[in-house]
């Protein structure tokens, strides 16, 4: 297991990938949608977290490519490995407990803060 | 378009990828390089501007990659840690080891990226250190160690000095000769080759007319060229056929520069004629470019000294009372400079004819040729390689001050240095990225230090040292090969100490017990080159500041006239004795001789005009002596000085000067030729001949003549060529009553503008005689100002070393200060819990920045006294001690110490106890 959290340009990926393989530059692409232009990575900032990915087991390299019409020859696709989904749920579940816990509280007892 | 970008934005980003670990490069190397096409395309299709800034984004993109430390696992470092491949046998080690030069440098390069601002203070620190040096090598590279151009063999040329000891005086060394030495000369055994010349800036006037213009001559003997071993760019030199004294040919070789410019550097030029000082010459060779003879100075045009000795004296081949030629020889092979003084003497003294009896006994020697005319090294030589150790103080505390600020940052660095000692790297290989890193950014402080050598070494060329041709660009090969040389040794220096003390096994242990740094104070290493450099910077602005002084010295001395309200023209006609008629011939000299008062009394009436006179002989500009006998003396006491000097002046003379008289008068239209001789001495040689009475009405004899002319005033002590003189002999005698001298020069004191002045006054003298091609009309000052210039190249420069050296110091101590509150915020943390004020934190941040500073001060004071003795030469009338400076540079120290100090202040008044307790 991950002793450290992944960033989130990693999350994202996973999280795209999880969906369906996808190639580099559909990748980024991706990425760039789903969190509404907030996270853009650059080539090799994708690359080098697909890297990590990969050394971490995460994504593996797909094996099948897609029908001829809609494979890109030049590209390497990748999709997500079991281990990926455990770990993306994981770290999902973790940030979703974040948000909740940074939340301000509801109870009058909040004003007094440390 | 479109294709040159993509392709250019790939090179660049395929060039910085090799800055990533080669396993990523492998995998993903080409899926990065065909994004960024795709990106750029799809960006052109929206505009070239949009292609460009994508085109940018993904170049910057790739080195933002590099930052991110995190970003790397556990197993990209693996791939890169030190120490971990399998080391191959035998030959195999080779290539291993510049696999491991090769990674350094790129992590190295990595590192630096990593870290822009660090990385920048670094560079722009060393960058200054290394180009003033570069500068200053070569400046002085030019002056003393290069020396002249198209010389062979310089090392077996030499000049002549000689070196006598007038009664009375200090031994005199100079390296003026006539004719007559150089003849005596040619049968000497020890010489392969002897030749004489001279150099006269602005000495001849090129063309006629409205565009005439004076340019620098040379005059030589032909036999100057085959000593120096020059090859012609065009054409060849004057022979010695051509050189005759019997029968001088009107030839001439001109220079490199005036052939690009006068003649648009057109190859037919041999053979076309050149006037010069209103005679025509044939040009039969052009000088190769760079070529200045042996000296410095750029030389326009080379004349036969056949041609030109006349008109310094007469009979000047035989004359052994004129001295206005150089000397240069060819040593032959084996010969000794011993062997040469000696020979030369000898000739010399069995053949001196002179009247002059202290040369009877005078030595010859010869000296190296990058020395100055005289012989001896110029001011300007010296003060240049004074200026070359001061920057090289300079050097050593931008090394200082990188040490400093590495050291700081390691400590925020021990962390990785100790995993990577923790996980089996040699101490040696850590030693060796760490020292990689260090020559990476040294080298890069020199690269940016050749910009700052260009300007430096610009600025100085135009504005410090015009004398002298710079053949050679500001920055050429020699000065980039010492660049590096220098960026190589910086980059030792600087990594060696942090690299040794980063990487001891100590470390280790301290990484696992967790203890803070920074148990004591500042640690010593640091303290102490905090003070070096504020003893370093003590040193140079004291060195300033001396310079400073002697130049304000200098500007406010009395010469006894005031050059800058002088304005003197001299009128150039052609030549009398080409009258053939000698009736005729006499009626010219006589209307030329009436020429001057008539002029005089126009411009006395003109309102610009406040007075005008006449004067053969003029300080600074042209000087005259005579024999004097004073009755009742049978010998007369000579001074350090000289002297006596002689002047032959008109009536205003000394209200168009400006030199005083204290006692008596000055002269009056009634002392002309023909009235009862009389003179006016300066105070010194009132004091010298008649110390105990009063020289108004004591009389001398001058020369030949028999009379004794009565003094009827003393006027004060003027300087008569130098800045620097002893006090000497001198005298003045009104115009009329000379003999055997001629050749007045007009003199204006002008009321208001001078310049203004001197144009309509040039334009007044043509219109009157049109026989006059030219007047050369000069303010006095002119002459002076030249004179000025090593005090002004040393103040200056040092000045701006001082001031660089000031920053680069104020801003060690900044940093060491502000790294020092960085760390031990715990330990403020603890005093602020124990009831310290910030204001007392903030205290103790002040002292220690100030005791550094005064302890720097303390030290660099007692390096100026101790190098005081070396540096008195160079001032003018001011002590090496002056406490003035040393007041001034303690003050400016303490106070700039106490600016850099105020910040890192700040902040550690501003220090949360709480989060600087916090264990980490």
């Amino acid at each position: 297991m991950l002793t450290r959290s992944l960033s989130p340009v990693a999350v994202l990926v996973l999280s795209s990938l999880a969906e369906a393989p996808r190639h580099g530059y559909s990748l980024k692409k991706d990425v760039k949608d789903r969190s509404g232009g907030d996270v853009s990575p650059g080539a090799t900032s994708l690359y080098r977290t697909v890297w990590q990915l990969l050394d971490l087991g995460l994504i593996a390299e797909c094996r099948e490519r897609p029908a001829p019409e809609h494979d890109d020859s030049r590209r390497r696709y990748f999709q997500i490995t079991t281990t990926g989904r455990r770990t993306l749920a994981a770290e999902l579940s973790r940030l979703e407990r974040l948000v909740v816990a940074a939340r301000p509280r509801r109870h009058a007892a909040s004003k007094s803060r440390p | 378009m479109l294709a040159i970008l993509i392709t250019a934005c790939r090179s660049v980003v395929g060039v910085l990828l090799l800055f990533h670990a080669r396993a990523f490069r492998r995998q993903f190397q080409a899926d990065i390089l065909n994004d960024v096409t795709d990106d750029i395309r799809r960006a052109a299709a929206a505009g070239a501007w949009p292609a460009l800034r994508t085109a940018a984004a993904a170049a910057g993109d790739v080195v933002s990659g590099l930052r991110s430390a995190h970003g790397t696992t556990a197993a990209d470092a693996g791939r890169t840690i030190p120490g971990m491949t399998a080391e191959p046998a035998g030959a195999g080690r080779a290539r291993v080891w510049i696999l491991d030069a090769w990674r350094d440098v790129r992590l190295s390069i990595r590192g630096v990226l990593r870290e822009p601002a660090f990385s920048a203070s670094i560079i722009i620190t060393l960058a200054l250190g290394i180009g003033v040096n570069a500068a200053m090598f070569g400046v002085v590279d030019r002056l003393l160690l290069g020396g002249p151009e198209h010389v062979r063999e310089p090392e077996r040329v030499r000049r002549l000095q000689i070196a006598f000891q007038p009664a009375g005086r200090d031994l005199q060394r100079t390296g003026a000769f006539g004719y007559t030495t150089y003849k005596t000369l040619q049968p000497a055994t020890a010489f392969d080759a002897v030749a004489a010349y001279s150099i006269t800036e602005n000495g001849v006037l090129l063309g006629s007319g409205i565009e005439a213009r004076r340019i620098n001559r040379g005059e030589a003997t032909a036999d100057l060229f085959t000593l120096l071993g020059v090859v012609p760019a065009l054409g060849r030199f004057y022979t010695g056929s051509e050189d005759d004294p019997a029968a001088p040919q009107r030839v001439v070789v001109i220079g490199y520069g005036l052939w690009q410019r006068d003649f648009a550097g057109r190859r037919d030029v041999v053979g076309q004629s050149i006037t010069l000082d209103n005679a025509t010459y044939s040009i039969v060779g052009v000088a190769p470019k760079g070529f200045t003879g042996p000296d410095l100075m750029r030389v326009d045009v080379w004349m036969p000294e056949s041609l030109l000795g006349r008109t310094r004296v007469t009979n000047w081949t035989r004359a052994w009372n004129a001295w206005w030629l150089s000397i240069v020889v060819r040593l032959k092979p084996g010969v000794t400079p011993e062997a040469a003084d000696a020979e030369a003497t000898a000739l010399f003294r069995g053949a001196f004819a002179g009247s002059d009896s202290s040369r009877t006994k005078a030595t010859l020697s010869v000296q190296p040729l990058v020395h100055g005319t005289d012989g001896v090294e110029s001011m300007e030589s010296r003060v240049s390689t004074w200026l070359w150790i001061v920057a090289g103080i300079v050097l050593l505390i931008a090394c200082a001050n990188v040490v400093n600020l590495v050291l700081a940052h390691q400590i925020g660095q021990r962390r990785d240095v100790a995993v990577r000692l923790a996980i089996g790297a040699s101490r040696g290989r850590v030693i060796r990225l760490l020292v990689t890193e260090a020559l990476t950014l040294a080298l890069a402080g020199g690269a940016a230090g050749l910009a700052v050598a260009y300007g430096v070494a610009t600025f100085m060329r135009r504005w410090l040292i015009p004398g002298v041709e710079w053949s050679r660009p500001p920055v050429d090969v020699r000065v980039l090969v010492v660049s590096i040389v220098i960026s190589v040794i910086a980059g030792l220096l600087v990594g060696l100490v942090p690299a040794w003390r980063a990487s001891s096994p100590a470390l280790v242990a301290f990484l696992k017990s967790g203890i803070r740094e920074g148990g004591g104070r500042v640690g010593r290493t640091r303290a102490a080159l905090t003070m070096a450099q504020a003893a370093l910077s003590a040193l140079l602005l004291v060195g300033s500041g001396l310079f400073v002084v002697s130049l304000a010295h200098i500007r406010a001395m009395d010469l006894g006239l005031q050059p800058d309200r002088v304005l003197t023209f001299s009128v150039l006609r052609s030549s009398v004795n080409a009258i053939a008629d000698p009736a005729e011939r006499q009626r010219e000299r006589e209307r030329r001789v009436a020429f001057y008062p008539d002029v005089l009394d126009r411009l006395r009436q003109r309102p610009d005009v406040e007075a005008a006179s006449l004067a053969i002989g003029l300080p600074f500009s042209v000087g005259f002596g005579d024999d004097i006998r004073v009755p009742g003396r049978d010998t007369l006491p000579q001074l350090k000085g000289g002297g006596p000097y002689l002047y032959v002046v008109s009536a205003d003379y000394f209200k168009t000067v400006g030199t005083r008289i204290v006692r008596g008068r000055a002269f009056t239209p009634g002392d002309r030729a023909g009235s009862a001789p009389v003179a006016i001495v300066n105070e010194t040689m009132a004091a010298t001949l008649w110390p105990t009475e009063d020289a108004i009405g004591k009389c001398f004899s001058i020369g030949q003549s028999p009379a004794c002319a009565e003094i009827v005033g003393v006027a004060v002590d003027t300087h008569q060529a130098r800045l620097r003189e002893d006090a000497a002999m001198a005298f003045y005698i009104p115009l009329g009553q000379e003999q055997g001298f001629s050749g007045p020069q007009l003199l204006v004191r002008p009321r208001g503008d001078a310049g203004n002045t001197l144009t309509e006054v040039r334009r007044l003298l043509m219109s009157l005689d049109p026989t006059i091609f030219f007047v050369n009309a000069v303010i006095l000052q002119d002459r002076v100002d030249p004179l000025m210039r090593p005090w002004q190249l040393g103040a200056t420069m040092f000045s701006l070393m001082g001031v660089l050296a000031l920053i680069v110091a104020s801003l060690g101590l900044y940093s060491v200060l502000s790294y020092l509150v960085t760390q031990r915020g715990h330990e403020i943390g603890v005093r602020m819990a124990l009831g310290a004020r910030p204001a007392d934190i903030a205290r103790l941040v002040v002292r220690e920045g100030l005791t550094l500073t005064i302890g720097g001060i303390i030290a660099g004071f007692v390096l100026a006294i101790a190098a005081s003795g070396f540096v008195e030469p160079l001032l003018f009338d001011t002590s090496p001690r002056e406490p003035l400076v040393f007041g001034s540079v303690a003050a400016l120290l303490v106070a700039t110490a106490a600016l850099a100090t105020l910040r890192p202040a700040g902040r550690a008044r501003r220090v949360n106890p709480v989060d600087a307790m916090r264990v980490e």
